[in-house]
């Protein structure tokens, strides 16, 4: 009983830290932005309580609806493909091919740039009018679009970069595949086991822990998406709101249009819909995830 | 108890770390300190070397390097002759500046003075602008200043902003490209019709550009002016739905003759001019600004004209407008001396010397002349187009509507539609309106 | 056998080279572009220049009267550095405790960790200052850094969480019957196990840290203070004149530090585990 109090309190020593953090610097500011999402708040004057309007003014809010949808065609086709682009590189530089070191740092670049303003210059160096894209189109003799600021495709470019900077979750697959002991595939050698065999019975589940993190993390980001196209599109989400992410969307609200008491409603009602949704990614977990070696938490 | 001291440990090595982020911070400071010998951008907060009759103020201001440089120029030389004056320069790019300087104000934390630009509405309509009627005549002279920029930064009967710069927009010809097309360059006279017979023409005779761009937000401004309407007053709008038709419809008209770019390049297109389709050669007419002529000129080989916008019977439609303000924060602990500051920088004539046409040409008359007497050939152009705007323009001036960042994004989103083909001219004009006026009751 | 083999490795490195080069292109036209004289930046999209100069990096480096970009590079060291050693400690010890301990209130703090990520940071980003406004430390180092020090980067926690859970149990009951405590089991197991997830951690909190922009700019008010970010917006002016040479050249250099970074540690994080090893 003594020793259990003990191991109670080294237990929250070690959350020390993150105690001091979270309630020092982390709560006030999220109940206060709570507190504001149901205020009318222009930054500059005192807030006004509103009551629940700014979460009833959203569902008739043209852009609102706009951003909800330019989000979740973000999310359905961007979680999977970065998840699986990520997973399959980590697994081909998994491999011990020669220069390794070399492609890795390679396939990570796109993610270096992160939200560097040269992004923009890039991205409409290849998928403008004039850009390398349409070059490429024209071999085959395809007439060539400007795709990043066409309302029909400008969402799918910005996918398209999303993909691109897949190195985050790479690289976490990566440290993940290195935990899984070498010795479990040359035991399933011996046994015979084909490579997707091997995969299916060896890599997904002790990878699965990893792979948990990383579709909620990326999930989570999706969701979040700002700075891709904070920087695309110079912050207006154009042309005619086909870029227009829901952050993108609360972020103007908050700070251009002076309504941060609508942007935190914005915000909150995400949480809402990411604690949802994580929920059930951490419910389905107990059906797919394998913590340890062999067995299931 | 061993397990209870290497806890300790660890959480001792936590607190030297929160220690050394301090002092380490600390010693960056001062070396900031030393590189700038000016002090321009020394910290202010940590009064430790600062006497006590020295009075500090923060500035802020966005820019590009230029700009930042000139105006450090005539920080230094305020300093020198104001030696009990301290200035801090808080300038960055313009990404974030206005984020930054909301958080500030929402934090009580904002610069004592604040470049604004043509939101300063906003920000006056929620009192964070230091009303600066009480200085004028004796810190803050203002008697050579043009009367339409004084009404441009006065709202409600009281001044809030020096005017910077004055501008007018007009239209940036590309006149490599008219001289390849064989079309001869416009008279001072044009009206709307001659306009699109030009596009047309130059979008024929040359191969994959168009002949000019759409005018979007500023353009509508300037066309309002001309059917002799006020865009709004205080708010209130004096335009009607219809206005918006004409609009949209004189666009498509021209639209459909294939003179104007396609709209995903546009869209492509930035508001830097290096990025711009005149300079990219996609477009060989643009609307711009005309403090932004040197910087499009020195973007490209081309050569490029400022030229007067199209009328409509007879009507310009341009008014002389301001390019940015300087003004005060409202709980400055130094008032007096804000004002000062921004006499200097406006009517001293060294220091506009050095600050130049940067930011539009000067609005005190006697700082003008001095500056054209020493212009270059770009800033000669501007001069003379803003002269000749201010002698025979008859438009008066008009404020950018309030909450000035949402209705330009409102009508820009607008006009995307309509030119991508997703809705109608007159679907597109009676949602904008209709929108248009929640926006406008919102920033009452 | 050995043939088809090699063959196979064959395909395998030139897939892998040939997608390489699409993640490539971008580095290359910055490096590109960056020799570009500024008048050809926007005139002449191909990727060889027509005509080569450095002066953009001499310009940009001297951006600032009186002052380098390296001022620049020296700060967002610092509070990169700080961020790195904060978030290895803090958060790994945090993650331990979800990870590996017992205590009351566990899953509702673990919730409540979580939630934290969900938020978008846009909105707490005034009352946070207001905070840190009162604490008097604008226009320092210490809103960028001490939130680092305080495990405040839940995302790390979550992730070493993830990691820790992997490392078998039988190897902390086995310290525990030679007598090991929580605390040692901590550093001398799960830490040095965890490696991949430390250099991970390390190196994402590094380059986030390195590319952040937004709260650096709120944070950050004199160009003495001012960051990588900060500086490379210094080139650009929505309205006038902006310098995209200097800027181009700039952002190639920004680069440098966290590609060679990266390039080191990748190995690191594969080699990791190869050397401790399962050996107790």
């Amino acid at each position: 009983m003594l020793q259990k109090r003990k191991n109670y309190l080294i237990a929250y020593m070690f959350l020390l830290p993150w105690f001091i953090g979270f309630f020092g610097l982390v709560v006030g500011p999220m109940i206060s932005s709570l507190y504001l999402s149901f205020t009318q708040y222009d930054l500059l004057t005192a807030p006004q309580w509103v009551g629940a309007q700014n979460y009833v003014e959203m569902f008739n809010d043209r852009k609102f609806i706009a951003s909800v949808k330019v989000t979740t065609t973000f999310v359905v086709i961007g979680v999977p493909l970065q998840l699986i682009a990520a997973l399959f590189i980590a697994m081909l530089l998994n491999k011990g091919l020669s220069g390794i070191g070399f492609y890795r740092t390679v396939y990570y670049i796109p993610s270096l740039l992160g939200g560097s303003v040269a992004i923009a210059l890039l991205w409409k160096n290849i998928f403008g009018m004039n850009g390398i894209f349409n070059d490429f189109l024209g071999i085959f003799g395809i007439a060539g679009r400007g795709w990043v600021s066409h309302p029909d495709y400008a969402i799918y470019t910005l996918i398209a970069l999303a993909t691109w900077q897949f190195g985050s979750s790479m690289v976490i697959f990566l440290a993940g595949l290195k935990q899984i002991p070498g010795e479990l595939y040359e035991a399933a050698s011996v046994d015979g086991a084909n490579p997707f065999m091997k995969f299916k019975a060896i890599t997904l589940p002790l990878l699965s822990p990893v792979i948990l993190f990383n579709l909620v993390m990326v999930s989570i980001s999706s969701l979040q998406v700002f700075t891709s196209a904070y920087i695309v599109s110079e912050g207006s989400g154009g042309p005619a709101n086909s870029t227009l992410f829901y952050t993108l969307y609360l972020y103007q609200k908050g700070f251009s249009f002076f309504e941060m008491g609508y942007a935190s409603a914005m915000a909150w009602l995400l949480l809402i819909v990411i604690a949802l949704l994580t929920a059930i990614i951490f419910f389905s977990s107990k059906y797919w995830v394998h913590y340890e070696y062999g067995g299931k938490s | 108890m061993k397990k209870f001291l290497s806890v300790f440990l660890l959480l001792s090595f936590i607190f030297v770390l929160v220690a050394c982020g301090g002092s380490d911070d600390a010693s960056s400071e001062t070396d900031g300190g030393n590189n700038e010998e000016s002090g321009s951008g020394d910290q202010g907060n940590d009064t430790g070397n600062v006497s006590d009759d020295q009075i500090e103020l923060r500035f802020a201001w966005w820019g590009g390097q230029e700009r930042h440089d000139r105006t450090l120029e005539v920080i230094e030389l305020y300093e020198s002759k104001n030696p009990h004056i301290k200035i801090t320069a808080e300038y960055s790019g313009f990404d974030g500046y206005f984020d930054r300087l909301s958080t500030q104000f929402a934090a009580g934390n904002a610069p004592d003075i604040i470049q604004y630009g043509g939101n300063l509405n906003d920000y006056v309509s929620r009192d964070v602008v230091l009303p600066l009627d009480q200085f004028v005549g004796n810190e803050l002279d203002i008697s050579l200043h043009d009367e339409t920029m004084l009404e441009a930064g006065s709202f409600n009967g009281s001044l809030y902003g020096v005017t910077l710069g004055t501008n007018a927009w007009g239209l940036l010809l590309n006149k490599t490209l008219f001289e390849e097309a064989g079309v001869d360059l416009p008279s001072e006279d044009w009206t709307w019709e001659d306009f699109t017979e030009i596009a047309v023409q130059l979008t024929e005779n040359l191969d994959g550009i168009a002949g000019t761009e759409y005018f979007d937000h500023n353009g509508f401004g300037i066309f309002i002016d001309q059917k002799g309407k006020v865009l709004h007053e205080d708010g209130v709008l004096g335009i009607d739905e219809q206005d918006v038709v004409d609009w949209f419809t004189l666009w498509q008209d021209i639209r459909d003759t294939g003179a104007v770019v396609l709209p995903e390049i546009q869209a492509a297109s930035s508001t830097t001019p290096e990025q711009s389709m005149i300079v990219a050669r996609e477009v060989a007419m643009q609307l711009i600004p005309s403090n932004q002529l040197g910087a499009y000129r020195n973007a490209t080989q081309d050569e490029l004209v400022f030229h007067v916008h199209p009328l409509m019977d007879g009507r310009s439609g341009i008014a002389l407008r301001p390019s940015q303000f300087l003004a005060g924060y409202s709980e400055t602990e130094h008032p007096e001396e804000v004002a000062k500051f921004l006499d200097f920088f406006v009517n001293d004539l060294e220091a506009t010397a050095i600050l130049g046409n940067d930011r539009g040409a000067p609005v005190n008359s006697e700082v003008r002349e001095n500056l054209i007497a020493i212009a270059n050939e770009t800033d000669s152009d501007i001069f003379a187009y803003i002269d000749f705007i201010s002698r025979t323009s008859d438009s008066p001036y008009v404020p950018n509507l309030p909450g000035y960042n949402e209705t330009e994004a409102l009508f820009k989103t607008t006009s995307e539609e309509i030119a991508f083909g997703q809705i109608s001219v007159t679907d597109g004009a009676s949602q904008y309106f209709t929108e248009l006026v929640e926006v406008l009751e919102r920033n009452r | 056998m050995a043939k088809s083999f090699s063959v196979k490795k064959l395909i395998i490195h030139v897939f892998i080279l040939s997608f390489g080069l699409v993640m490539l292109y971008p580095v290359i036209w910055m490096v590109s572009s960056s020799l570009k004289p500024e008048y050809l930046i926007f005139s002449q999209p191909g990727l060889w220049p027509s005509e080569i100069t450095f002066d953009n990096y001499i310009n940009g480096w001297n951006i600032v009267r009186n002052m380098t970009f390296g001022v620049f590079f020296q700060n967002s060291f610092i509070i990169a550095t700080i961020a790195v050693i904060g978030n290895l400690i803090t958060c790994s010890m945090a993650a331990y405790a979800f990870a590996r301990m017992n205590f009351p209130l566990k899953r509702v703090f673990f919730a409540l960790m979580l939630v934290t990520i969900m938020l978008p940071s846009h909105v707490t980003l005034v009352p946070q200052y207001a905070i840190f406004h009162s604490f008097g430390w604008i226009d320092t180092f210490l809103p960028l850094t001490v939130p680092k020090l305080l495990a405040t980067d839940a995302f790390f926690i979550f992730l070493m969480v993830q990691f820790f859970r992997g490392i078998p149990k039988e190897l902390d009951e086995s310290a525990t019957i030679d007598g090991c405590g929580p605390i040692q089991i901590y550093y001398k197991i799960i830490l040095p196990l965890a490696s991949p997830a430390l250099l991970t951690t390390a190196i994402f909190t590094f380059i986030w840290t390195w590319d952040d922009f937004f709260s650096q700019l709120l944070y950050l008010n004199t160009v003495s203070n001012f960051t990588v970010p900060l500086g490379l917006r210094l080139f650009l002016d929505s309205q006038g004149q902006s310098a995209w040479g200097g800027l181009l050249a700039m952002s190639v250099l920004s680069l440098l530090p966290i590609m060679i970074l990266f390039f080191f540690f990748q190995r690191q994080i594969v080699e990791g585990i190869a050397t401790t090893g399962v050996k107790g």
